[in-house]
Order: structure tokens, then sequence, then C-alpha cells
């Protein structure tokens, strides 16, 4: 009975495999490979993530969809863990048979899949993974959000001359995107003749950051630049008011990456993140936005939802410009879409560059006010 | 086509995973020692053997050994502390001992690359086959040390070797009272184990090409548990109907979800509740797992030629 049902099992699995794949169909929908994470450690943010691909998805098929067929995404999960974002990659490329793979979050999970999509001669337009890593991958990689070393110049500058101070404190979280970032932003300072005096890398999901704080701290900085993610920029903003740490008159705050870090404090302890500023890749009077707010009532705790909002509209608008979906017409397609697409994340400009990574967008400068990001006056 | 492609992937990902569940029950099911840190064996014979071939410049084959002989090295310096420690207290420390290694890959960026991982780590004999040929090979190499490993670890545990170790499982007190020096057992068969899991690591590294901090968390070694607890515990085949069935549930689930009306969301956290139930309905109702372990029954005569 019991090795009965193993066998039942087996069947069913093989079936629906085999099943699957001779859909196939040309006169059927688009289809679109998506990978988010929706369990894991990153799942906090999955929801909004994937809500900027619906809207976006929605307004594609409301225009007439894509070469006259409807845009069809087919979404699975990464759990946040290479190996189980490998097994959702190949299933949409090897059974789904996708042309294109847009999502992703961490670079850990999509660099593999980036390599092997490349092998395959899949088109891969990714957002958040910012490893400078992806800069060689191969010509089918193409990424929405700026690289690393834009926003390192960038927030170096901008806490410099705004402060006017010499001694910085960093703290950013040790995984690829944070480490990059970090690295960009001291060879930076350093160039403008700044000081850093300490730098701490966080592990992400801990629910206690006073240890690290006491050690940003430990050799008196003048000024501190920190990002987080939605929930880490909670505890560690809630848990700096409590140590006193956390006075921008004092010592002020700057963060790379405002909407992602301090979305959760701005809702629940607006005041104790007042006055920090830092940068936004997204325009809080953007369309996107406006969408956004009029579906969910609320705004994306991640800026990176309109990040995937631009990349499927790209997709889209590239597959009806080159007439087809297939993978490579795509690609060819992509790098002429961008030039004239006004996008609505990173100031709407969103060409890419030879190696396809985003050469021209920016991000621009904001102050936490009132548990609003308003834009901060040069 | 694909279709064969996706079938042989899922296969070398069952057959890696193969190397991890064999070396767990090897450690649970025939020696007793609750190991929560397996991913450690993992990421050491993954890492070891990519900083091998893609820093010192050392030959693939030489990468998988010297992944071997340091996970293995691993097992005897993690079976140290079952000297003093109580097994549920050693379990505890091998789940830091995990955590620890993985910390060590993330933190030491001069030796490991730190978060951004190691990229373009070589596959052994790849220029002989094609894009498509590939795959069919390296599933060959895969399934090939498997079976040795499997082989190995069979005439190990019918060897006195293997008796020793269940002895100990079973009751430690009596195998002492027979005089069996029962820590350098232990040990013995840690080392076997962390070589078998280091084996699976640099396979695993060498297959995806990439390997970052990312792929060692502790979850993997929740996983592997997950294997022997629904393969069964105490015999090499029950290790290995366990990889199959949790590899197969878990990417079976991706295909369910086209066929019911839920969101992609709900999907994969459903996903997470059922592999849990699964787990505990085989506590509950198998604790043996699919395959039973067959416990050998050991008959002997009296001086008055009576069965006892």
């Amino acid at each position: 009975m019991k090795k009965c049902l193993f066998v039942m099992f087996l069947t069913v699995i093989l079936g629906s495999l085999i099943g699957m794949s001779s859909l196939a169909a040309e006169q059927g929908p688009v289809k679109i490979g998506v990978l988010l994470p929706l369990t894991g450690t990153q799942a906090v943010m999955a929801e909004d993530l994937q809500e900027g691909f619906l809207i976006a998805q929605e307004q594609i098929n409301a225009a007439g969809g894509v070469l006259g067929r409807r845009l069809e995404l087919i979404i699975e999960d990464t759990e946040t863990r290479p190996t189980a974002g490998m097994d959702a990659a190949r299933k949409l490329v090897e059974l789904d048979r996708v042309p294109v793979i847009t999502g992703g979050f961490s670079s850990g999970v999509m660099l593999p899949i980036a390599v092997y999509c490349q092998e395959r001669g899949i088109l891969v337009v990714s957002q958040p993974p910012t490893s400078p890593l992806f800069r060689d991958v191969g010509d089918y990689i193409f990424l929405v959000n700026v690289l690393d070393n834009y926003k390192g110049k960038v927030i170096g500058e901008f806490a410099f001359k705004d402060s006017g101070l010499k001694r910085f404190a960093l703290m950013f979280m040790n995984n690829a995107f944070g480490q990059a970032l970090k690295q960009e932003t001291i060879k930076n300072l350093d160039a403008l003749g700044a000081e850093v005096v300490t730098v701490v890398d966080y592990e992400l999901n801990k629910v206690d950051y006073k240890a690290e704080l006491t050690r940003l701290f430990a050799k008196d900085p003048e000024a501190v630049i920190a990002t987080f993610y939605a929930n880490e920029g909670f505890i560690a903003a809630k848990q700096a008011y409590e140590m006193g740490l956390l006075n921008v008159d004092e010592v002020p705050w700057y963060c790379p990456e405002m909407a992602s870090s301090f979305a959760k404090a701005l809702e629940e302890i607006p005041e104790v993140v007042e006055g920090i500023k830092g940068l936004n890749p997204l325009a809080p009077e953007s369309l996107f936005m406006k969408a956004f707010r009029e579906k969910k009532g609320r705004d994306p705790i991640t800026a990176y939802s309109a990040m995937n909002y631009d990349a499927l509209i790209m997709i889209a608008m590239a597959i009806n410009f080159a007439n087809s979906a297939d993978s490579t017409a795509i690609r060819d397609a992509l790098p002429k879409i961008s030039q004239w697409y006004r996008g609505q994340s990173t100031g709407g400009d969103k060409r890419f560059d030879e190696d396809g990574m985003q050469g021209f967008g920016q991000y621009s400068k904001v102050i936490l006010i009132n548990g609003e990001v308003v834009p901060y006056p040069e | 086509m694909t279709t064969i492609n996706f079938l042989i992937y899922l296969l070398t990902m069952i057959g890696i995973y193969g190397f991890l569940s064999l070396s767990l029950n090897f450690q649970v099911g025939f020696t007793g020692l609750i190991n929560f840190g397996q991913v450690a064996f993992f990421a050491i014979g993954a890492y070891t053997s990519s900083l091998l071939v893609c820093k010192a410049g050392a030959p693939v084959i030489l990468g998988f050994l010297g992944g071997m002989l340091l996970s293995g090295l691993f097992g005897y310096l993690i079976s140290i502390p079952t000297k003093s420690l109580k097994s549920d207290y050693w379990a505890i420390a091998t789940l830091a001992g995990g955590e620890v290694i993985r910390l060590i890959a993330l933190n030491e960026g001069w030796l490991t690359e730190g978060a951004f991982g190691v990229m373009r780590i070589p596959q052994p004999f790849r220029a002989l086959f094609s894009m498509d040929t590939y795959p069919l090979f390296y599933l060959i190499l895969v399934l090939v040390c498997l079976a040795i490993a499997y082989i190995i670890l069979s005439l190990l545990s019918n060897s006195p070797f293997g008796r020793d170790l269940k002895a100990i499982r079973d009751e430690e007190e009596l195998s002492l009272s027979l005089g069996k020096n029962t820590r350098k057992l232990k040990i013995e068969a840690m080392i076997v184990a962390g070589m078998v899991a280091g084996l699976g690591g640099a396979l695993f590294a060498h297959y995806i090409t990439y390997i970052s901090p990312e792929n060692f968390r502790p979850i993997e070694t929740f996983l592997m548990w997950a294997m022997i607890i629904v393969g069964g515990r105490g015999n090499h085949l029950g290790a290995i109907v366990g990889a199959v069935t949790i590899q197969l549930f878990n990417v079976s689930t991706r295909f369910i979800g086209a066929y019911l009306p839920f969101t992609p969301g709900f999907m994969a956290a459903l996903r997470m509740v059922i592999i849990g139930m699964l787990i505990v309905a085989f506590l509950v109702f198998r604790p043996d797992g699919l395959v039973k372990e067959r416990k050998k029954i050991y008959r002997f005569k009296n001086d008055d030629g009576e069965v006892d």
C-alpha cells in the first residue's frame, strides 16, 4: 500500500513534468518568468516586489498586451535560497520555456541563475542584485537598478559636503549589496579627504543591534552613513534612539537607500527617524506611486517594486519592438527601448550601458520630515 | 529535450543531496550522534574544492580530494567535545559549529571572497562535452561517486566497526563495559561522515559553478534532517529514498500550484507548512521512515541446546 502510494506520487510528478512542457503554444499568452523571495529571510518585501510586476502587467494587458497576445507572468518562489532559486529558474526555462526571467532579490540567489541563463541564451532583466560581479556575466544579463559604485560616490559626496564634517562611521549589511556599497563609499570618502573611523558589518534578520550600534559610536564619529532593509532599519533606529545615539542635530545620519531602509520606521516611529537624510531611487510623486497607493492604500515598503515595474514595462516594449518573443531578439531591442523609456525609478533614466548595467540613473536627495520622505533642497 | 534537461538537473541535485543524507544518516542513524550542523561539511567541501581550484590553480580532482580531507578533519574537530558533552549538548554545539563555518566564509573575504561568493568555478572535463551532453556526464559522475560512497558505507556498517557504532547508538554504557573505546569510534564515524558530505559539497560547487555563504544557511541542515526522517534512519537505502522524496516533493509543489486557485505567495507559504506537517506526520505515524531498518537478531544456544 505504501509502496503503491509512493509510485503514484512519482507518476503524478513525472506526468505533470511532461504535461507542462507540451503545453507550449504559439498563439497562447506570452509568458514571462518572475522570481520572487516569497518565503525565507527576504519574504517581508515579497508582496510589494510582486505588486510592481502586477501593476505593470495590468497596464500592459489593458493596453492590448504584447504582440497582440496577453502577457502572462509565471511567478516562482526562490525561498531566498540559492538552490531553491535554481530549481525555480530551471523550471521556468526548461519546462515553461520562458524567453525572459525577471525579478530576483539577493545576489547570492541571482548570480548562479544569471550564469545559467547566459549559457542557455535566456534573457535576464533583474533588479536589486547590484553585486559588481553581474557586469561580467555576459550579454544576456541586464540590471534595472544602478550599481553601487554610483551610489557610493553620491552618498559619500552628499554626506561630506552637506555635513561639512570629517569623521565618519559606517554601518552596512553583510551581503553582496551592502559590502559592494560599503567599499565604494569608503573609497569615495577617502578621495574626498574624510576619515572613516569605524566600519560595522551587520548580519540581517537579527532582533537586536545594540552591540553593533555601540561599536558604531565607539570612536566618537561626527557623522554616520548606514543602510538597512525595512525590518533592520526599524530595529536599529529604535534602539539607537533609546541608546541616545540617534540625534541628528549632534551626529547627522545619512542613508544611501532611504525608502527601503526606513519604510517601516516611518510608519511606526516617524519622530525617531526625523531629520535623517539620504538618497532615494523612487520619486514620491511618480505615477507608479499613485497606482500603488490606489491599489494598496499605502506606500510600498521597498523602492524596488518600482524597479520591477520598470523592468516588466521595458520587457513588454522590447517584445513589441522586436516583434518577437525570442530571447535574442528581445535582448537586441532592450537597449534601444531603454533610450526612449521614461522610468518610474532612479530618476526615470533607465538607459543601459554596454554591459547591460544602469549607466545613467540617479537617486534623488531626500530628508525624512513628519513621517514623510520629502525632497531635500540642495 | 528541455524536459529531459530538467530531469537531469533534478536527478543531479538529488544525487548531491544523497551524499548529505547518507552522511547524516551514518552519524544519526548508525552512531546516534545528533548533528545539527551538517551543513558545515557541505560548506567546507564546496569552499575547499572551489578555492583550491580557483585560487591555487589545482586540478579539479585535487580539489575534490582536498574538500573531502578538510571536511573529514572538521568531522574530527567537531567530535572532540563528544567526550565531555552529553549528546544533547553536543547537538547544540554542532548547530553553532555549522554557523561558525558559514560566518568564516562570510567574513574572511581575503580567502573566501566574503559575501560576493566564489564565481566561475571550473567544471571537470568540461571541454570534452557540448552544452547539452555535459549535464548528462555530470549526472553520471555524481551517481558513480554516490554509488561508491554507498558501497563503502554499506561495507563499513556491516563490518565489526559498524556493529560497534550501532552498539554505541543503542547502549553506550554497554559497549564501554565491553571495553570498546567509544570515543575513538565516534571520532572515526564523524571523519567518515565528514568525507562523504564533503565530496557532496565539492560536487555541488563544481556543478552550479558559483557558491556564496547564502548557500549554507541552517535551513539546509533542516532539509537533510527531513530527508532521513522521511526516508528512515539506520539504513543507507532510507537516506537515499529520503533525498529523492524530499527533493521531488519540493519541486512538485511548483507544478501543483498551477492547478490550484491560490496566489503564488500563498502557495509558497503552504509548501513550507506541508513540509513541516509531513515531518510531524512521519514522526508520529511512521517513526521508522519509508524504509525501516532491518535489525539482525542473534540467537544463541545455551549449554542445554535451547534457544535463548
